[in-house]
């Protein structure tokens, strides 16, 4: 177990380039707040301004996703980029652990995004909270945090294999705002597009959590919670399996990196 | 560095015509270097203007109308200052800061000329940002006043400009590091008024606004867009250039700390 909190505080220490005064004030406190300013004063402007709770609401929970799959893409980039991934694949710990330990402290960042968001929205956009139940807010929270993780896992693969994780880092962020109605409605989009919005993160834990702020009772979002649970798990499995794939193919190819 | 080759007055004019050769050739360089380089960059932004064209679906005109505009500063500002940002620690990453700060024409002029060249590599995908806005608001754009327009266009671009070369030295003399132009961006964003005026920012933060030049001149832009007369426009074009210039004398102190410090330290930061 200590080795494998020494490779989580390791991971994150070495391959998150973000982990800078700067950096860290840029990323995990100001970019939360103003994405949820931008976003919904746009949303006002453009008349729109019942809508502006949604706006606030999916800039939240999406300022999850921004920070983890930044953190996580880029501990997958540097693992190659700085030479080290030669080493992982010699060594004989666990892939699983190897694999996860590279979310393990971007998620508390994603909370610290969240909850900065939040408090920006009541502070300074009269955000409402009266109604809001906590309980299932907490768990909506954890559940997207954890889906999030995991879809940054799986998308961090895809950087073992091409060198631009900046433009992998905005494709699948893209997706995210664009697809999984953080702003644009899902039932809005093209059929084939609202197919693939389920089976993406936060389109499930988007709608417990509007359903928490709304101040629904738990059993009513326990279908949109059990999916975002088994999305998290499929992007986990899939993930995982992909991490395996390139290393094998990187031990038959000889080829450390991209070996496929 | 007229400091290091003292040049009589009779020289004046020449060096003068230097620096225009050196804007010259340093925007046809980093545009050479930048088609090579361009990537995937102007994809990555198609997205985020579907989320902005979906704001303007069912704005009215004269919304939609400042979407459109908007949406092209906007992107111009995520490309321009992310690159240009980064444009004088990678002059020292290609080894070319010693011959720049050699040169007569200085380290300012040539990252100014980059920084032209970057800017108009970003008009383009800001273009196409601006062009898939227009057609998701149904066309719904108005333009009552098209020279006051134009004019308030350019000034904007301006501003923009001036904005983002500050950041070129100011990221070297404040030591950031990667990762700050993650909230450099928004702010820009939020604070210079590309996608909603900054009347509809709250009235705590408006304040900050005051500083931004593209603020003035986006406001000058609401304004022509409203039909405002000549006069009331006219002010806040020369508040952003007024602004702007400050911006630019801002950066000229910077690169003058930067250039001491490698002359001096033979180093950047300093160190």
């Amino acid at each position: 177990m200590s080795n494998l909190f020494t490779q989580i505080y390791l991971s994150y220490k070495a391959l998150f380039l973000w982990l800078n005064w700067p950096g860290v004030i840029g990323n995990i406190v100001a970019r939360p707040m103003l994405n949820v300013a931008m976003f919904s004063l746009v949303g006002r402007f453009a008349g729109h301004p019942e809508a502006t709770q949604r706006y606030v609401l999916g800039m939240a929970l999406y300022s999850i996703v921004e920070i983890v799959t930044g953190g996580v893409i880029q501990s997958f980039s540097y693992e190659r980029g700085f030479g080290t991934l030669p080493l992982i694949y010699c060594s004989p710990a666990s892939r699983w652990w190897i694999y996860a330990a590279r979310s393990g402290m971007h998620y508390p960042n994603g909370l610290v995004c969240f909850v900065l968001s939040v408090t920006f929205g009541a502070i300074f956009l009269g955000f409402d909270y009266s109604r809001t139940n906590w309980a299932l807010l907490v768990i909506a929270v954890i559940v997207v945090t954890l889906s999030s993780s995991a879809y940054a896992l799986l998308i961090g693969n895809i950087t073992l294999l091409y060198r631009n994780w900046t433009a992998i880092y905005s494709f699948a962020g893209s997706a995210i705002l664009l697809l999984t109605g953080v702003l644009i409605p899902v039932s809005v989009l093209p059929v084939p597009l609202q197919a693939l919005a389920q089976i993406l993160p936060l389109t499930h834990g988007l709608e417990a959590f509007r359903a928490a702020f709304a101040g629904a009772d738990i059993t009513v979002a326990t279908d949109a919670l059990l999916w975002e649970i088994a999305i998290a798990l499929a992007y986990g499995v899939v993930g995982f399996v992909s991490f395996r794939l390139i290393e094998e193919a990187a031990r038959r190819t000889g080829m450390i990196e991209a070996g496929i | 560095m007229d400091r290091l080759i003292p040049l009589a007055s009779s020289h004046r004019p020449l060096l003068r015509l230097g620096l225009l050769y050196t804007i010259l050739g340093s925007y046809r360089q980093s545009a050479t270097e930048g088609a090579r380089s361009r990537n995937l960059r102007w994809l990555q932004r198609i997205p985020m203007a579907i989320v902005w064209g979906w704001f303007a679906v069912h704005a009215d005109p004269a919304v939609a109308t400042y979407l459109t505009i908007g949406v092209f500063f906007a992107v111009v500002w995520f490309e321009a200052v992310f690159v240009m940002g980064f444009s004088l620690t990678g002059e020292a990453f290609q080894g070319m800061i010693e011959v720049e700060i050699t040169s007569p024409s200085g380290l300012m002029t040539v990252l100014f000329g980059k920084g032209l060249a970057t800017a108009a590599d970003a008009a383009r995908t800001g273009l196409m940002s601006s062009a898939i806005v227009a057609i998701m608001s149904g066309l719904a754009i108005q333009i009552p006043q098209p020279p006051t327009f134009v004019a308030s266009l350019v000034v904007a671009f301006v501003a923009l400009i001036a904005t983002s070369f500050v950041f070129a030295p100011l990221i070297v003399v404040v030591g950031g590091a990667a990762g700050f132009y993650n909230a450099i961006r928004p702010f820009g964003i939020v604070f210079g008024g590309f996608l909603f005026p900054i009347s509809r920012l709250p009235e705590t933060l408006q304040p900050i606004s005051w500083f931004v030049p593209a603020a003035w001149s986006m406001n000058a832009m609401i304004l022509t867009i409203q039909g405002a007369p000549l006069p009331d426009v006219a002010a806040h074009w020369v508040a952003a250039l007024a602004l702007s210039a400050v911006y630019l004398l801002i950066a000229w102190w910077c690169f003058k700390v930067v250039e001491k410090r490698i002359l001096i330290h033979g180093s950047m930061t300093g160190a």
